[in-house]
């Protein structure tokens, strides 16, 4: 890895001691509890968890999509960092305390912070053109833009991520695509006010294997030509380690490690990490049994006195681990680890 | 089969059965790894249905309220102090009878009446009653009047309440003969609200049959409810009861018309349940639950009966539920239009039709009364149904 | 697009021949023969009719001739106008059509407008508001409108204004300007009159139709593509206009195929209660007084009104969705 460019990146998202609850009926679901992590200019950050350890909660947060009743930022900062200029840094916009409604996130949403998502099926509106929807952001954003630079501007970026025929199927709906296109398209419509950071909610993972590839190399390209910052949610190891520089690893609302990529592949530390990356089944050797995670996941509604893991850790130190909740500790430069097991005396 | 073998497998059944009613309740569930002990409750369906019902506020007064009126229906002869032909013609178009709770002195007392006399207004000639205050009659309860027999078993003459001295407690007030509302209102339920339970469970019967049918076997049966269907939704309903009303001759009698316009209501119904109960079939026939018991071997009448209908059971008597108020007011409208049943039979729609000419019984408005029982009638069960149809299916799927 | 529409106007000629199968049925089996009445009214005339005779006026009206020759005529005479004649009120049937027809039509039309111009919005904010107290009060409202029925709702409203108003709404019009030519005054009455058979159209549609606008808008609210539409920057409001609401018309317009039969219903109850020269009168006293063929004749009228709503209904449906439109294809 270029250690210049690490150095040069500068913040571009700084996220302190987010918290997420949602309040239902049944009980309080505290799906993202003091969570930090930075993303910077150019880097991706690739986001691993269970279903339910609060990566997408996350992600809809940063854009203020969280629903708000029944869920609500209950605590912390999202500091959004300006693009540097000439007159030097301007001030950061903290979004978890801009009105959700109001128009100061609607200017950051798409233009400076954009998304795709899981389902590109879903994620279009089946009664307007997919032409339709890409140049919409750009006629809200980009108001130099005459509709018929907009219209232009998304054949271009049809064409550029790979669809063929752009110039027609910027007229087609989108059941009139294939997944793969689909989610070509909804990568399009993400790019099409050029943000600095794209947020990307597990955006394979209704794809096949073959168009999962597809698709990871269409981001790698894009992000290293727009040099463009991304966050990358996943559940899957393998994939995130191929596309990303710099990992964060939650579980059940909370960082449990950060790292490297390469780190995080190589020399995970925290038992959970250990764990999912003991799960990934390889193709060299042989192997008689899966190694899955012991235990399930806990209630959603549940409480915990010490650490979230215990009850499926391997490590786990009676008298501990099960009173007081760690710390997130870096033990390494750039690696942070929550685990009582690399708490030096 | 031997009586041996016949023997042993009726026990063995038998003790599955009674196994699975104990264990059914509380079990414990298989121990995994790293997993503390925990006890499983086996709800059923219908546990299910009923602990989302019961947060259904509405539903749940709604049904309570329901089992009182079917209730008043059943005992109607004791809660009505009068007959339903009982005349009054002297007192006839009288308001409904004021309760007094005061004497003249202001004191409080036992609720009491007073005797009503006829004066005629000289300039317009209606009737207005006067009440006479010499004497005050309390109301009694379980009084004395005509002899009945209580749910057609018991004979008695005790009603819920009354006055000693034959001295009228019209609640509702006396209608343009003289014939006292309440009573009426009271009996005329009887013919609403349980032509329509006869009307539903017929359509029961022949939607079940129908959809069922056409739901698993398909082909030119489906295809030919499926046209029936598009049809009856063709023609509006009120104006199709009417036609089919004007099929039955005037000439019969009354029980037997009773019996036809029930089933002509419950034709209504039926149509629409059976392609709802298709619909289901349809759709579960194709699930893997259905190829299995096909696959064990199961004959086609089994799976429909024991594997896929229970499945939609409780969407089935929500939709009957909800399709009551439907056949109320089939009946009501066509009674009030004088084409259903009529006098000397009462129903609500019976009593209503004596309101059509507005101007007539613009001074009379407790002849409306009955109308109000129907709305309320209609509502309850529509919250009720409602409520049914959301414990049953929470994601209307 | 097209092929959508002419398989649906095709399937019409069908569905309108069966329809009129069991309307001719229901005729049949109904007691009252036009001749029989013919022959008892003029005997009752006190003159004389003989058998032969009556005999005579069977064939002439072909009442000897069996089932599906009747059922032929009857479809042949109605392709060429001839609807027959009542024996209630001694015209033609069409004649008695084409005088109530403008009522019956008129008032549903209506109808269906103003129910959708106040399920719409109301829809509409009891989704978007849900949970809050005035969605709850608007739910409980759109239950007693859809569970209500209307003819009730219309005795208590007549009763009412005969007695706080003293304006009787009963009939069309007021007989002193029945036959006075047109005026404001006239006018005036005319809509004094209509204002509340109108109003009761409207309420019959409302209830369903907001609650279909709610649900279905509710189920739309929940899909990605809002969340979508919404991390685009869109305002609110014109989010939901643009998306789920349009998807939510879908729904709705198909509902126009079973608005319209209800308000045929209640056609027929308020022309009892309200004294109104619609369809609906003349049927049920045609019914009332067994003259079963303009009873049929106004029924199978009910029901083409219906097929061509439904019809119509059809067509808006495919201008709104383009997947109806052009089809819902797989990839391409």
């Amino acid at each position: 890895m270029d250690t210049s460019a690490v150095q040069a990146s500068q913040q571009l998202l700084e996220v302190r001691d987010l918290q997420a609850y949602f309040y239902l009926h049944e009980g309080t679901v505290r799906a993202v509890d003091g969570v930090s992590f930075d993303v910077c200019c150019g880097r991706t950050l690739g986001v691993i968890g269970e279903s339910g350890c609060g990566k997408s909660v996350t992600a809809q947060a940063i854009l203020r999509l969280v629903p708000e009743p029944p869920g609500r930022i209950v605590g912390g900062h999202i500091w959004l960092h300006p693009p540097e200029t000439d007159a030097g840094p301007g001030a950061a916009v903290d979004i978890a305390a801009l009105d959700s409604t109001g128009d100061e996130i609607r200017a950051i949403r798409w233009k400076e912070i954009a998304m795709i998502f899981q389902e590109p099926m879903t994620s279009f509106s089946p009664i307007h053109t997919v032409g339709d929807q890409i140049t919409e952001a750009m006629l809200i954003h980009l108001p130099q833009m005459t509709r018929q630079e907009t219209r232009d501007r998304a054949i271009e970026l049809l064409d550029s991520v790979g669809i063929p025929k752009a110039d027609q199927l910027v007229d087609a709906y989108s059941y009139q695509l294939s997944g793969g296109m689909r989610q070509r398209a909804m990568i399009a419509m993400a790019l099409s006010c050029g943000p600095r950071l794209l947020i990307a909610d597990e955006p394979t993972t209704a794809l096949d294997v073959t168009i999962e590839a597809q698709i990871l190399a269409l981001l790698k390209e894009l992000k290293s030509r727009l040099q463009m910052a991304m966050m990358y949610i996943s559940h899957d190891l393998a994939v995130i380690s191929e596309v990303s520089d710099d990992v964060m690893v939650m579980y059940l609302g909370v960082v449990v490690e950060t790292a490297s990529a390469i780190t995080v592949f190589d020399r995970p530390l925290h038992p959970y990490t250990q764990a999912l990356r003991r799960s990934i089944p390889t193709l060299e050797g042989e192997i008689t049994r899966l190694t899955p995670i012991a235990g399930t996941l806990p209630r959603p509604y549940a409480t915990h006195a010490g650490c979230r893991f215990y009850s499926r850790c391997e490590s786990r130190m009676e008298g501990e681990c099960d009173r007081t909740p760690p710390e997130l500790i870096e033990v390494a430069p750039g690696h942070k680890v929550r685990c009582h097991k690399y708490v030096s005396a | 089969m031997s009586a041996n073998r016949v023997l042993a497998s009726s026990r063995t059944f038998l003790s599955t059965w009674i196994e699975r009613l104990r264990a059914g309740r509380k079990g414990a569930g298989p121990e995994t790894e790293g997993d503390r002990d925990e006890e499983f409750y086996y709800a059923s369906q219908w546990d299910l249905m009923w602990w989302r019902f019961r947060q259904h506020k509405f539903a749940l007064v709604s049904a309570a309220l329901l089992i009182v009126l079917y209730l008043v229906a059943i005992f109607a002869e004791f809660i009505m102090p009068y007959g339903a032909w009982d005349r009054v013609s002297e007192a006839a178009q009288a308001p409904p009878t004021r309760i007094h709770f005061r004497s003249p002195d202001g004191a409080l007392r036992r609720p009491f009446v007073y005797r009503v006399a006829r004066k005629v207004d000289r300039a317009t000639y209606r009737w207005s009653y006067v009440e006479s205050e010499d004497k005050a009659y309390p109301i009694r309860f379980f009084t004395r009047g005509r002899p009945y027999k209580l749910l057609g078993l018991i004979s008695t003459d005790r009603h819920l309440f009354g006055t000693d001295g034959g001295v009228g407690v019209w609640l509702f007030g006396l209608d343009l003969l003289g014939y006292d509302i309440f009573s009426r209102t009271v009996f005329g339920a009887r013919i609403s609200l349980f032509i329509s339970l006869v009307g539903v469970i017929l359509t029961f019967f022949f939607g079940i049959l129908i959809g069922g049918i056409a739901g698993y076997a398909g082909g030119l049966v489906d295809w030919g409810l499926e046209r029936v269907g598009e049809l009856l939704r063709t023609i509006p309903t009120l104006p199709l009861l009417v036609m089919l009303s004007g099929v039955i001759p005037k000439s019969w009698p009354i029980v037997q018309t009773y019996f036809v316009m029930t089933i002509i209501l419950s034709f209504v119904g039926w149509v629409g349940l059976a392609r709802v109960v298709r619909g289901r079939l349809l759709s579960m026939r194709e699930e893997d639950f259905a190829l299995a018991a096909q696959v064990t071997g199961c004959s086609n009448l089994r799976i429909i009966f024991r594997h896929l209908l229970p499945g939609f059971m409780s969407h089935l008597i929500a939709s009957l539920t909800l399709s009551i108020p439907a056949m109320i007011l089939g009946e009501t409208s066509l009674s009030y239009l004088g084409l259903g049943l009529y006098r000397p039979a009462v129903s609500w729609g019976v009593m209503l039709a004596d309101t059509r000419d507005i101007q007539a019984i613009a001074h009379l408005p407790w002849m409306l009364i009955p109308a109000v029982w129907v709305l309320v009638t209609v509502l309850l069960f529509n919250f009720f149904g409602d409520g049914l149809r959301d414990a049953a299916d929470p994601h209307r799927m | 697009m097209l092929r959508y529409l002419a398989r649906r106007f095709v399937i019409v000629i069908p569905t309108a021949l069966a329809v009129s199968f069991i309307v001719f049925v229901l005729m049949e089996l109904s007691p009252g023969n036009y001749v029989q009445r013919r022959v008892e009214n003029l005997r009752a005339q006190g003159v004389k009719v003989s058998q032969e005779e009556a005999d005579r006026l069977m064939a002439e009206w072909g009442l000897d001739q069996p089932f599906y020759i009747r059922y032929w005529r009857w479809l042949r005479n109605m392709s060429r106008g001839n609807l027959g004649q009542s024996a209630v009120y001694g015209r033609s049937n069409l004649d008695l059509l084409k005088e109530a027809m403008p009522i019956s039509v008129t008032i549903a039309v209506v109808g269906i407008l103003i129910s959708w111009a106040v399920a719409i919005p109301v829809g509409i904010y009891s989704a978007t508001h849900q949970y809050s107290v005035n969605d709850y009060l608007l739910t409980l409202l759109s239950f007693f409108g859809l569970g209500t029925p209307v003819f009730l709702i219309a005795l208590l409203l007549a009763w009412f204004s005969v007695t706080r108003f003293g304006f009787a709404p009963i009939g069309i019009i007021a007989p002193e300007y029945a036959n006075q030519p047109w005026s404001w005054a006239k006018a005036l009455n005319l809509l004094g009159h209509l204002a509340l058979p109108l109003f009761l159209a409207g309420l019959t549609g409302t209830g369903g139709l907001v609650r279909t606008m709610r649900n279905n808008l509710l189920d739309q609210l929940r899909q990605p593509y809002v969340t979508t539409a919404r991390a685009k920057g869109l305002l609110e409001k014109r989010l939901l206009l643009k998306y789920p609401v349009r998807m939510a018309m879908n729904p709705f317009i198909s509902a126009l195929a079973f608005v319209l039969p209800a308000i045929f219903s209640g056609d027929v109850v308020l022309a009892a209660t309200l004294g109104l020269p619609t369809v609906g009168s003349y049927m049920y006293t045609a019914v009332a007084q067994e003259d079963p063929y303009l009873a049929g004749t106004l029924l199978l009228f009910y029901a083409v009104v219906v097929m061509t709503g439904t019809l119509i209904s059809d067509v808006m449906l495919a201008v709104v969705d383009p997947r109806i439109r052009l089809g819902e294809g797989g990839s391409r």
